[in-house]
């Protein structure tokens, strides 16, 4: 059965999934800019250099996440036929 | 129906994003689900209006609904336009379509002289008529007239006259010229009418109904007068001669054709006019009646005064 949706409502849900993942990723990387000054002047040894280290491993693993649903989300929105390419056909 | 809408939501999630990553899950899943939901409200308020399940999608069961509502919409125009046409129809296929006045109907086909002219100039008369395609001009003035739906037609000109454009407008137009042909028509054969029914009976006063038959039958034989002519003349015979056995004066019998045709709705201005010089007449009569009696009580008071003096 083909769906008929609102597509306006989906392409709304779009555009947020990709602002708030543009703003997770924008945030990720302040906030691992600012922690790892913070634990760097806190801990100048090895612990810190480590700790650093795991956090950005964390923050690069869901940085990549966010940066592929922003660009994902981007592309879908750039795309006129995303919707009808998988089967969500707009009702009159 | 949430298990219904929910699986719907999940089927539209998975196709419109596809990744199933913890991330997608728990962020971009999670946000989309509520607009999906938002996109499926019409899909969940027209599946409550479907009779029964077929695979009839959303939308078009919400296109049926609308064009239903046109359909009927138009239908109804459609229908008030019918009417209208249907009374023109009417009008026009009516006795008095081919109605000319009696002048210049007399203008344009010399009537016979019932004496000089015998029964084959009269049927040459009757048969060039027929070729013209109308009946005589007597029989027309004196037939009875039509009645035709006067509410349908005045309430559906209005309406296809704002809805069908510039051929209602045409049509309602000719449709209330129709209509003022009619009253004038009605006006005339029925202030005829009165006339005749006040003249026969004056003629049945003096002679009697054999007499006056036998000149109906002879004009019918001649021609002259036509089979309808001839019938509304036997009618207005018989409510004369009715109304002069039973006492009825013409006045009263004009009084109670006025008063049936405004019972029934029909309002003409000659019959009025008619019904005012009635009244008049017989206030009048009333009145000299009144002097008259009032005179000779005086002259006969006086000459009983002398006689005492």
């Amino acid at each position: 059965m083909a769906l008929r949706l609102k597509l306006e409502e989906l392409k709304k849900g779009l555009k947020l999934v990709f602002a708030l993942s543009a703003c997770l990723l924008a945030g990720l990387i302040t906030g691992f800019a600012l922690v790892c000054q913070a634990l760097l002047t806190t801990m100048p040894n090895l612990t810190g250099l480590a700790t650093v280290v795991a956090v950005g491993l964390l923050v690069v693993y869901v940085g990549v996440h966010a940066l592929l649903v922003v660009v994902d989300s981007a592309f879908a929105l750039m795309n006129p036929k995303y919707f009808a390419n998988r089967g969500l056909e707009a009702c009159a | 129906m949430h298990d219904v809408e929910s699986a719907d939501v999940q089927l539209v999630l998975e196709r419109l994003w596809p990744c199933d990553c913890w991330f997608c899950r728990l962020f971009a899943k999670r946000i989309l689900s509520h607009f999906v939901r938002r996109a499926l409200v019409y899909e969940v308020g027209a599946r409550e209006l479907r009779a029964s399940g077929g695979e009839v999608s959303v939308s078009q069961e919400v296109d049926v609904v609308k064009e239903l509502r046109e359909l009927k919409a138009t239908s109804s125009e459609l229908k008030s336009a019918l009417a209208e046409i249907k009374a023109m129809l009417a009008d026009l296929t009516g006795p008095f379509s081919y109605y000319k006045p009696r002048e210049e109907a007399r203008q344009a086909q010399p009537a016979p002289a019932p004496v000089a002219v015998g029964p084959s100039a009269a049927a040459a008369a009757a048969e060039e008529r027929a070729e013209v395609g109308a009946p005589g001009p007597e029989a027309l003035a004196v037939e009875p007239r039509p009645r035709a739906p006067r509410a349908v037609e005045e309430g559906a000109g209005s309406q296809a006259a704002r809805e069908l454009g510039p051929l209602a407008g045409v049509l309602s137009e000719a449709s209330k010229v129709v209509k003022e042909e009619r009253s004038v028509l009605a006006g005339v054969s029925l202030k005829q009418a009165i006339s005749l029914l006040g003249t026969v009976y004056e003629l049945l006063r003096i002679y009697p109904r054999s007499s006056v038959e036998r000149m109906l039958e002879l004009a019918e034989k001649l021609r002259v007068l036509t089979k309808d002519e001839v019938a509304v003349l036997r009618t207005t015979l018989d409510i004369a001669e009715q109304s002069l056995r039973e006492g009825i004066t013409p006045e009263e019998n004009t009084m109670l054709m006025y008063m049936l045709l405004k019972g029934v709705g029909l309002k003409e201005e000659s019959i009025e006019e008619e019904v005012a010089k009635t009244v008049l007449s017989t206030l009048s009569s009333m009145r000299r009646a009144r002097r008259a009696s009032l005179a000779v009580e005086g002259s006969g008071g006086a000459s009983a005064g002398e006689g005492r003096g």
